[in-house]
């Protein structure tokens, strides 16, 4: 990853959030949450289905504006900032029903990415010719990790399932984030797939990369994860490290019975 | 080449610029229903110019244009934080208050219209087209297109990627605008006579038509679009009085066959078989 | 003299009233904008113009005229909006864009691009002096129709069974095609509703006016959006009181203000209202 993550892995709260409330008229999707991820970590947000884990994300990225609570990420205040302000500073994300760009080829979607991170004239014309070769090389290697090199140039919408999660991943860290929110990335993954996504996560996280990651499957969540944050009814309701939160009753109260597989 | 034939030629010309300035505008999913307005200012005000201060043609067209831009700025700006109908009734609404500002506001002719610019040529026609096409095709082509078009395709998910949505669409705007200005003052100068309405919402949505008709996703689809409206009339000179309707039905019966157009995104690089990789990564193989 | 104004810029203003209830029965249901909309009333006066000079007595004009309109609405349903219902977004806002100009293109070539006058044995009446106001049964009569009509909608929308499901579709889509209510059918019971509307105002516009062209029309249909995005979008009372407010304003400052700015200061308030208070006064 690039030097800014590395700067991250100094101690501190990377991602802070405090008493964050998102109200949908009357119905409040998140309440009072608080939480925080540290540098170079891998944090966990679990709970039951609608507990409000994806509107968190929302709101972190921006997308929704948060109606109470502070949300800080490396000192700067999150609220009111637009989601591209947001992804300039260092957070990226996915979405859990995969949005990629429906006429974009697969290498086009990784460079508009990293649009962020390219200064005003080389957008336009491409002067820099050797910033120019880092950038493709960058994107290149990114396909090449995510195994999507040879499909570079189809069509997202012909993707199949699986590459079209990969791609949203890599399209993601294009833009060279500090902090990468995961919503759900492990849907619909074989056996061999999730033994990868696994491998994969341990590397982004061992290159600095700190992670945030809504998760179903339980042994990914477990086996990943430093710590985890459990949200029920759009409240936290525990948190800690996966042994503490296996073993809590509450969180196993709220799943009612053996989480999903 | 006759008289006819130049006119013809250039009114396709013109027709050409008009579509390419929706043509912009819609590259970021905006429909903009008032760019006959755009045409306006730029033909008013580079007639003003030339015509009663005695500017030359060139600095006339472009300030036209820029005013035409400004008035962009202004109607896009606001619009843009809401959905793409706020985006059509601004436009919509601002075509009609320029069109009958010009024709309330007798310093420049009001309802009589304005008389007496000249100079416009078949040549500096193209040559403008020529400028606009080459500037979108550049566009298209840079890493700036490549922004325009995860607008187009997904503006909340091109936010989360960095992209400063809100200027790209603005910026649109003012492209569009622009052109759409330099389309008036060239009109303007060519006919030499101008009045309130030439600028109606009923030309606004012509030039949507034929652009929709062409190809709504490339630059080549309107400029196919505003050949085939220029000329097609003069093919069927016994359904003149008819046209409009034929190209209303045309394009309806389009929209349901083939809502993109004639020609879609990757039919050129098809059509013409392109080898190796799209040209966009500066032709080096990647 | 005032009144008088008033009262003129309340007729106006109940056409607007009946448009724009039009233009929001779709936008309420289909999230779109039927740009067609002010074209089936153009369309709806000149069938209703047709049929009076073939004799037809007053009364049955109105539902002559309203049953094409309705069948026009149907036409721009089946044609702009049901076949493209998965295609971009904007796709129907650019088709009813397109049927508009062949309506207006067909009405031109039919009757003519002049004005055309309504048959005079239709308006005439008698007036009657109320105090400064003088009224005519014409006039009356335009208001009388006008408000049976928005109350006749009211009264659909929220006691027949029909217009209930159209108030379920329009809030709900998904969940009313699960209540077992017909998606489809509402849909197009909205548009003959909307478009039956239209054409009524098209018949009261020939006879407030005395006479009409297609070009005028389209105009006064686009000028009914006006109402539309000041009243709220979506939203009935809106549509009425957006509607009243564009005909007296209209009227008063034609008839004090610069009648020649009228336009200009429509559309400006509307853009105004665009920037600043885009849900209108009654919308969300």
């Amino acid at each position: 990853m690039s030097g800014a993550a590395e700067k991250g892995k100094a101690k501190g709260a990377l991602l802070s959030l405090a008493g964050v409330s998102r109200k949908f008229g009357g119905l409040e999707a998140v309440k009072n949450v608080s939480f925080e991820v540290a540098a170079g970590r891998i944090h966990g947000l679990i709970g039951p289905n609608g507990a409000g884990k994806t509107t968190v994300f929302n709101l972190i990225s921006g997308v929704l504006p948060a109606t109470e609570g502070s949300m800080k990420f490396a000192g700067q205040e999150l609220t009111s900032l637009t989601p591209d302000r947001i992804n300039k500073l260092g957070v990226a994300r996915t979405f859990q029903n995969i949005r990629l760009f429906p006429s974009m080829t697969v290498l086009e979607s990784v460079m508009v990415a990293q649009n962020v991170r390219t200064s005003g004239w080389d957008m336009i014309v491409p002067f820099h010719a050797r910033k120019q070769r880092e950038m493709r090389a960058k994107a290149g290697d990114l396909l090449q990790v995510f195994h999507l090199w040879d499909q570079r140039h189809e069509r997202c919408s012909s993707l199949p399932y699986a590459d079209r999660r990969r791609l949203e991943i890599a399209r993601a860290l294009a833009t060279e984030p500090r902090l990468l929110l995961l919503d759900e990335p492990t849907a619909g993954m074989t056996a061999h797939e999730l033994e990868e996504f696994e491998e994969r996560v341990f590397l982004l996280g061992k290159q600095g990369l700190t992670i945030l990651l809504i998760e179903h499957n339980m042994n990914i969540a477990m086996g990943c994860c430093h710590r985890l944050t459990v949200l029920n009814y759009g409240q936290k309701i525990a948190e800690g490290t996966p042994e503490e939160i296996q073993a809590n009753p509450v969180v196993i109260e709220a799943y009612l019975g053996s989480p999903e597989e | 080449m006759g008289y006819y034939e130049l006119t013809i030629l250039a009114f396709m010309g013109i027709n050409i610029l008009l579509g390419l300035s929706v043509y912009a505008i819609l590259a970021t999913n905006q429909l903009s229903v008032g760019n006959a307005g755009f045409m306006a200012i730029g033909a008013y005000i580079s007639s003003f110019l030339t015509v009663q201060l005695n500017w030359p043609l060139e600095g006339a067209l472009i300030v036209g244009a820029l005013a035409a831009v400004l008035a962009g700025v202004v109607i896009g700006i606001p619009s843009l934080r809401l959905s793409g109908i706020y985006v059509v009734l601004a436009t919509l609404g601002f075509g009609e208050m320029i069109r009958n500002f010009f024709n309330v506001y007798e310093p420049l002719g009001g309802p009589q219209g304005l008389r007496g610019a000249i100079g416009g040529t078949v040549g500096l026609i193209y040559f403008w087209v020529a400028i606009c096409v080459l500037f979108l095709w550049l566009l298209g082509r840079s890493r700036l297109g490549l922004s325009f078009d995860a607008v187009k395709d997904d503006e909340l998910v091109a936010r989360t990627i960095g992209l400063p949505v809100t200027k790209i669409k603005v910026g649109a705007f003012m492209i569009g605008s622009f052109i759409a200005g330099i389309a008036g003052g060239l009109y303007a100068h060519y006919v030499s006579y101008i009045e309130p309405p030439n600028f109606d919402f009923v030309h606004s949505t012509i030039i949507i038509l034929f652009v929709l008709l062409g190809g709504m996703e490339t630059l080549w689809g309107a400029i196919l679009g505003a050949a085939i409206f220029t000329i097609l009339p003069e093919l069927t000179r016994f359904m003149k009085e008819w046209r409009l309707a034929l190209y209303g039905a045309i394009l309806v019966a389009i929209m349901i066959l083939k809502p993109a157009g004639i020609i879609r995104k990757g039919d050129l690089k098809k059509w013409f078989r392109r080898k190796g990789p799209p040209v966009r990564f500066q032709g080096e193989k990647i | 003299m005032f009144v008088q104004q008033c009262l003129n810029g309340v007729i106006l203003g109940s056409i607007y009233a009946l448009i724009a209830i039009g233009y929001n029965l779709v936008l309420g249901i289909l999230n779109m904008l039927n740009l067609a909309h002010g074209e089936v009333f153009m369309m709806g006066a000149f069938i209703g113009l047709s049929f009076a000079l073939w004799k037809m007595p007053l009364w049955a004009v109105f539902p002559t005229a309203m049953l094409f309109a309705g069948l026009l609405g149907i036409l721009v349903e089946r044609t702009c909006f049901a076949p493209l219902r998965k295609a971009h977004l904007l796709a129907p806002l650019v088709s009813t864009i397109a049927l508009g100009t062949v309506l207006q293109n067909t009405a031109t070539n039919v009757w003519g691009s002049y004005a055309r006058v309504f048959p005079r044995e239709y308006l005439t009446g008698t007036t009657f002096n109320l105090g400064a106001l003088v009224i005519s049964t014409t006039q009356i009569a335009i208001l009388i129709i006008a408000l049976l009509l928005m109350v006749g909608v009211h009264a659909f929308i929220h006691r027949t069974k029909v217009g209930l499901a159209m108030r379920a579709v329009a809030e709900d889509s998904d969940n009313s095609s699960l209540m077992g209510v017909n998606n489809k059918t509402i849909i197009l019971w909205t548009f003959f509703v909307s478009s039956a509307l239209a054409g009524a105002a098209g018949v009261l516009v020939f006879m407030v006016f005395g006479q009409l062209s297609p070009f005028t029309g389209g105009k006064l249909g686009l000028l009914a959006m006006v109402a539309m995005v000041i009243g709220g979008m979506g939203s009935m009372k809106g549509a009425m009181v957006g509607g009243l407010l564009l005909g007296v304003v209209q009227v008063m400052n034609s008839a004090y203000f610069m009648g020649s700015m009228t336009d200009i200061i429509l559309f400006g308030v509307m853009l105004l209202f665009i920037l600043l208070k885009p849900q209108g006064l009654f919308g969300n």
